[in-house]
């Protein structure tokens, strides 16, 4: 049974249609009836090359036969595709000198290529065919543990000048090397438990790295099942400690065929992720510019505005800790200060208490002694008068109780709330 | 060291200093015949420069900010002639002009085709040669850039000239001062490089010397120790650029013709393609 993957992923800090690379089908097209898998790199330094590089994967997937029977053929039909749409950009108006002036001296796009077609299957299992061009590997893992890679055998073989396809006719073009097994080449079927891998440059080149050093990562890539882990991965590669995976554009295709060969399943990855580098970032053009717009006041200008805005950076860091400390200490003050209020209160509060009980014997043996005067003088207006002392003191004591009350609009537990809780910053 | 690829995400900076000073009015001799003087030769490499520089930056029909060019011209003022990143400047100042350019014809030879580069820069020759004012102002820029992008590929200079600074006659310590500031920026991928190139007739033509013996004139042994060392990891772009550096040979050339200044802009400006 096949299972059949395909991945993406672009440079790290450019975008989605920043892609040179390029592969067939896209992830989201794959179905279970694809029989046909390629994979272009479009050389960066070159015209329109994303464009060339999917006009290429395109129509191999749309007709992968047609690569096998005349190549020649087939590359004028791509090129022919790729030129018109070429033409149209540069007299569109809307094209810089640059893409005229390249449309017009025939600048070509140039790409790497490999186009892999499963052409029939029988009881030995998968024949194939495959063409490439440059450094784009094929990978095929045998069920015996073995590891077979086309173009590329060893990691130190990637280099700068690579055969590519281009898009303009060239006197000896590189053709493509094809290899198959029976009868379009002498390399065996794709049997069970076999896995095919289409790798572009960067990661074939860290795959093989990785298998030489004793580390391969087989099981891993083949397991993959979402772009999101493949994302994941390249991320991680990306950051090894030692042979990192260059940060570049990724095609990748994996076709397992049955259960992945226990040998390759146990080959995974394990991050060893380098120490944080400082971020490179690209300059602001517009504090470049502000620099210039007074010719004569450019010197030094640039250089002190960064100072400046560093010296404001600083001070405002010290002011705002200047800030928070002040906030702090003046809260401390204030529940420093209601504290010894509240003792105070409490200390009057004691003495009052004890005044009014004073009072209150006071009274009650006034009022016995003058009760019994009056029994014993039945002089009433001695009693009265008396009783007169006993009601102020007994209103000294309701003034007393009811400035006590007052004095607990804060009520302890309230203050204790408060003085716990932590300041705003 | 001196590895980096230059990237949009890892912008690279091109700094072009041109004497704009009066004998850059004499007769220079092309090859091409499109030029006959020297601040015509001049102001047509840096155009070239510049295009080429931007055509290595353009990915399809997108423009990418990949670098940062500026070009000073010093004569009787010293002033910024161009700044930008290439999606800024990708519209010549002064339009398009079709020159004669040779093209590979795929057969291991050369074909003549006519191509458009863009006018940034127009030849100007007047008054003296205030290097160390173009070179003060470089480093201002320099130093601003290397601290915003510290891990980047290191900028490159480049010095047109055809005579001797300002302050030759005073030891030009205020030119040799200037740029040692340049010198000192660096990044950790290396130390800025300087390349100076003198036009002239070509007799005695020195292309990257690795000694002053051959130099006669102070002013020729200024400019040689205000140039870099080429370093080994940028000889397979000076020789793809038709150069041969030796161990220890300097980013310098003296009476250099007009084939050689555009060897020397090739090479240079390599890095960016």
């Amino acid at each position: 049974m096949l299972a059949a993957r395909t991945f993406l992923v672009w440079k790290d800090g450019d975008q989605w249609d920043d892609c040179q690379d390029s592969i067939y089908p896209m992830p989201d097209d794959l179905s279970g009836e694809t029989y046909a898998y390629a994979v272009a790199d479009g050389v960066s330094t070159s015209f329109f090359s994303r464009r060339w590089a999917r006009i290429l994967t395109r129509k191999f997937g749309e007709n992968p036969e047609r690569v096998f029977e005349d190549w020649q053929v087939w590359l004028e039909e791509a090129q022919a595709e790729w030129q018109l749409q070429i033409e149209k950009i540069a007299h569109s108006g809307k094209a810089n000198f640059i893409v005229a002036n390249g449309f017009r001296a025939k600048k070509p796009a140039a790409a790497t290529f490999i186009g892999l077609t499963l052409t029939d299957h029988n009881e030995d299992g998968w024949t194939w065919r495959a063409a490439l061009v440059g450094d784009s590997c094929l990978f095929k893992l045998g069920k015996d543990g073995d590891v077979s890679s086309w173009n590329i055998k060893s990691s130190t073989e990637f280099c700068n000048v690579v055969p590519s396809v281009e898009s303009w006719p060239r006197l000896n073009p590189y053709a493509p090397t094809q290899v198959g097994s029976a009868p379009f080449g002498s390399e065996s079927p794709i049997r069970e438990s076999d896995s095919v891998i289409l790798a572009t440059d960067a990661l074939a080149k860290w795959l093989l790295k990785r298998h030489e050093l004793g580390q391969p990562v087989w099981g891993t890539i083949l397991k993959l099942e979402r772009s999101e882990d493949f994302e994941d991965l390249v991320r991680r590669a990306r950051s090894e400690e030692d042979n990192s995976l260059q940060n570049d554009d990724v095609a990748l295709a994996t076709l397992s065929f049955g259960a992945i060969h226990p040998v390759f399943a146990e080959q995974t990855f394990t991050p060893r992720p380098r120490s944080t580098e400082p971020k490179s970032e690209a300059a602001d053009p517009v504090i470049l510019r502000n620099l210039w717009e007074q010719p004569d006041a450019k010197a030094g200008l640039l250089s002190s505005s960064l100072e400046r805005t560093d010296r404001i950076k600083e001070l405002f860091s010290r002011t705002g800790s200047k800030f928070v400390l002040q906030f702090t200490g003046i809260l401390l003050v204030l529940l420093g200060l209601m504290l010894l209020q509240l003792m105070k209160r409490s200390a009057e509060l004691k003495h009052l208490t004890r005044e009014n009980q004073i009072l209150r014997d006071q009274a009650t043996a006034r009022t016995l002694a003058s009760k019994d005067r009056a029994i014993d003088s039945l002089s009433i207006s001695a009693l009265e008068k008396e009783s007169d002392a006993f009601h102020q003191a007994v209103q000294a004591v309701s003034v007393f109780e009811y400035k006590s009350s007052d004095s607990e609009q804060i009520p302890p537990d309230q203050l204790q709330r408060r003085s716990t809780s932590k300041p705003r910053r | 060291m001196y590895s980096k690829q230059i990237s949009s995400t890892s912008p690279g900076l091109f700094v072009i200093l041109v004497d704009q000073s009066d004998s850059m009015g004499d007769p220079y001799e092309a090859r091409d015949k499109e030029s006959t003087y020297k601040d015509e030769f001049a102001a047509l490499a840096v155009n070239r420069t510049i295009s080429e520089i931007l055509e290595s930056c353009q990915d399809g029909d997108k423009m990418k900010d990949r670098c940062h060019i500026a070009v000073i011209g010093y004569g009787k003022t010293t002033q910024l002639l161009i700044e930008g990143l290439p999606t800024e400047i990708e519209d010549p100042t002064y339009g398009t002009r079709t020159v004669k350019g040779k093209q590979p014809d795929g057969a291991g030879g050369f074909s003549e085709v006519e191509e458009e580069i863009g006018i940034w820069v127009k030849p100007v020759h007047n008054n003296g040669t205030p290097m160390a004012t173009a070179f003060g102002a470089a480093a201002d820029l320099i130093e601003a850039w290397t601290a915003e992008n510290p891990a980047n590929f290191p900028p490159i200079v480049f010095n047109i000239t055809d005579g001797e600074p300002d302050d030759i006659n005073q030891g030009a310590s205020a030119t040799r001062s200037a740029a040692q500031r340049v010198a000192d920026c660096h990044t950790t991928d290396g130390k800025v490089l300087i390349y100076n190139c003198h036009i002239g007739i070509g007799t005695p033509e020195v292309i990257l010397p690795s000694s002053e013996q051959s130099l006669a004139t102070p002013s020729a042994k200024l400019l040689f120790q205000m140039s870099s060392v080429i370093p080994q990891e940028l000889f397979r772009l000076a020789e793809n650029a038709g150069l041969a550096p030796q161990t220890g040979s300097r980013g310098f050339c003296m009476n250099a013709t007009p084939e050689t200044l555009t060897k020397l802009l090739d090479f240079g400006s390599a890095k960016a393609r």
